[in-house]
């Protein structure tokens, strides 16, 4: 080592000064993050539980559109009640679960304010469980509203709403004791995030299942909750997590920052009006849906605001997004909400809609958005949580392997095949010629391939929960170093 | 903190318009015009109806069925027969909740009570789909029916064939009896005659 007689620019003096800072700054990490782990993983363990729980649900569903004989005599596990239970444990039991995981922790760290009041998001935690238990429970035993996305009875939304209550707090709460500075474009998603999603639930459960309003209302209502929870509820926590890791992960910021404010507002602005184009053809007037298909062709701006954001900020690291678990699941949901949201808006034009609608070609489209853009981003934001809340590493690369390559496989061969199978049934349903039977019939191969497509993202699911109960379970500091699936050049510490 | 108040007001702003657009303008104005309509007395026949509206949610039948029908230039529904006209807004004025449905991977049922009139081939029907379909992939609904025993040796009207030759009484003098929730349902998917009546709304222009 040299030893410098003196130090005249201060060089020493401000790059101790800096690794004295970067070291705080990592100690408060450190804290910001065992202190959230306790309600974090309640929340996350549940949401793997109705993860495995709704892939089941999808599987039985699935089968049964080919071979209507499988399980023909259990009342409880009709396809008319099967299908609605595994959308709602996906959306209420895994996604939103997941998603409130990611967005205290996201919002934590973001304001440097650690976690307070854990009982009451432990008692958050609790009452969504038994939201979601009473509601599969209703829907199965025949209690289901047939409104789509809000099948549980509605006494289940009464705890789903109440669980709310601690976790708007705990958001304002965070929000009052931000460190000063900068406010990062993820807070902005995942504030708004939860200030909208009750606001859209509450109206939803009070003006369907409460207080409903006249028949004729109900449907646009429907649908433009269903397609908010997604747009106003999933998408922004989604989104906040990418703008969080992928400049995290790769150690460089995201390219432009006007960027993305323009891509946060413009989705404010135009997602809220999505929603009627899910009636095209319907018994409505013209106004109700054409302000729909505006709004979600207007879509393309946010969309291409944050694709090329991100697109930018992954340029020249793709070496680091093989190698990094997070990155491999958090790029390919973020490319999935590209492709989901252009031909969401492609799908809304009202040609494309007239062979589409009432097809399987929706349901492609419907688990692209919720599948291959949330749940990938969930279990990507997953990755680089688990081992900072637990200070445990991930104990198996192959499960790794098997878990990204079974579910990225399974979700792109369950989107083309449906797609492919939903256009052709949708311009055969066109030609009055062909009778409707023998579209029946037609239909068929393409929803073998569905079932198979499902096994394989269930396969993906079992061994993300064998790598997760194996983490647990694991002593700490049996595994050093971050699980890597391939080589990362070195400096980037916080990649995992 | 002066910030975050700022951008909440933006997060308020941007969905309550939608909100006041989308939801409340909607719902007041077909709210306007359901209370504008006479009330519709309650009889047997129609409180049975209404059960089985509650029976076709329960089992999910909107997830292979729709009930709506799209104009002639905007698809095969009328050349199809499933209807005479397009279906809009007042056709659904009556019902508890509109069930219009977002999939066909059965056919529509808007009119499905004018189409298939008897109540025996729905319940044969819902018992066992291919018998009536060949090639259907709807489930059977077994569990809407019941084996009761006969009484006085005379089969109901409703019961469905148990044995070779269409023999409604089986071996061990028993009949296989809709339940009340398959009459219900049945009641309701007879009473779904949804463009029986002409309206003015429904007439398309003439295509230039």
């Amino acid at each position: 080592m040299t030893t410098l007689s003196s130090d005249p620019a201060g060089a020493i003096e401000r790059s101790r000064e800096k690794q004295a800072t970067i070291e705080r700054s990592r100690e408060a990490r450190a804290i910001i993050d065992s202190t959230a782990s306790g309600p974090i993983l309640h929340f996350f363990i549940s949401a793997l539980f109705w993860l495995l729980a709704g892939s089941a649900l999808a599987l039985i569903a699935s089968i049964k559109l080919h071979s209507p004989t499988f399980l023909a005599d259990a009342e409880w596990l009709n396809f008319g009640r099967v299908r609605p239970a595994h959308l709602n444990t996906m959306v209420y039991g895994w996604a939103t679960m997941g998603c409130i995981g990611v967005a205290l922790w996201l919002m934590s760290r973001l304001c440097r304010a650690p976690l307070r009041g854990l009982g009451w998001l432990h008692l958050s935690a609790v009452l969504l469980n038994i939201g979601n238990l009473y509601g599969t429970y209703g829907i199965l035993t025949g209690g289901s509203t047939s409104f789509e996305w809000l099948e549980y009875p509605k006494e289940a939304g009464l705890f789903l709403s109440a669980a709310f209550i601690p976790l708007v707090l705990a958001f304002i709460d965070m929000a009052r004791r931000r460190k000063p500075g900068h406010i990062y474009v993820s807070q902005w998603y995942v504030m708004a995030a939860i200030f909208w999603f009750p606001w859209l639930y509450l109206t939803a459960q009070v003006l369907l299942l409460w207080r409903p309003v006249a028949a004729p209302a109900q449907p646009p209502l429907n649908w433009w909750y269903a397609h908010n929870a997604l747009g106003l509820w999933f998408t922004p926590v989604g989104l906040a997590a990418a703008y969080y890791l992928i400049p995290k992960v790769l150690g460089k910021p995201i390219h432009s920052y006007y960027l993305s404010l323009i891509g946060f507002w413009s989705l404010a602005f135009f997602y809220a009006w999505n929603g009627m184009h899910h009636l095209i053809g319907g018994p409505y007037p013209a106004w109700l849906i054409s302000i729909s298909v505006v709004a979600s062709v207007m879509m393309l701006v946010p969309v291409i605001s944050v694709a090329i954001n991100h697109h930018f900020t992954v340029k020249g690291s793709f070496a680091a997004v093989r190698a990094s678990p997070t990155l491999r699941f958090v790029v390919f949901a973020a490319m999935s909400y590209t492709v989901t949201s252009v031909q969401g808006s492609i799908t809304a034009f009202r040609a494309v809609s007239r062979v589409t609608h009432f097809t399987h070609y929706t349901v492609a489209h419907a688990h692209l958005g919720m599948y291959a853009f949330v749940t990938m981003m969930l279990f990507g934001t997953m990755y680089y949580m688990m081992p900072r809340l637990t200070g445990k590493e991930w104990p198996s690369r192959w499960l790794i392997r098997i878990h990204f390559w079974g579910c990225g496989l399974g979700v792109l061969h369950y989107w083309i095949v449906l797609s492919i199978g939903g256009i052709k049934q949708g311009l055969w349903m066109l030609d009055d010629s062909v009778p409707f039977m023998q579209i029946v019939v037609r239909m068929l191969p393409y929803l073998e391939q569905r079932s198979w497509a499902g096994a394989a993202m269930t396969l993906g699911h079992l061994a993300f929960a064998t790598s997760f109960v194996w983490l647990l379970m694991s002593k700490p500091g049996s595994n050093t170093g971050p699980t890597l699936l391939g080589k990362i050049s070195p400096g980037k510490e916080d990649a995992s | 903190m002066s910030r975050f108040r700022f951008i909440f007001v933006g997060f308020l702003a941007t969905f309550a318009t939608a909100w006041l657009g989308l939801v409340i303008v909607p719902s007041l104005h077909y709210g306007k015009e359901a209370a504008a309509l006479p009330e519709e007395p309650v009889t047997p026949e129609l409180a049975l109806i209404r059960e089985g509206e509650k029976v076709y949610a329960a089992n999910g039948c909107i997830y292979c069925h729709s009930q709506q029908l799209r104009s002639t230039t905007f698809g095969s529904d009328v050349a199809r027969f499933w209807g005479t006209r397009r279906t809009v807004a007042a056709d659904y004025m009556g019902d508890h909740k509109a069930m219009l449905g977002t999939m066909r991977t059965g056919p529509d049922l808007s009119n499905i009570g004018q189409r298939m009139a008897s109540p025996s081939w729905h319940y044969q029907h819902l018992y066992n789909p291919v018998s009536t379909s060949p090639g259907s992939i709807m489930p059977p609904y077994r569990f809407l029916f019941e084996k009761v025993p006969v009484v006085a040796g005379i089969p109901d009207p409703d019961a469905l064939p148990v044995g070779p030759g269409g023999k409604l009484v089986d071996a061990a003098g028993m009949q296989l009896l809709p339940t009340q929730d398959g009459r219900a349902l049945v009641a309701y998917l007879l009473a779904l005659k949804r463009t029986a009546i002409d309206r003015p709304e429904a007439v398309e222009a003439p295509i230039r």
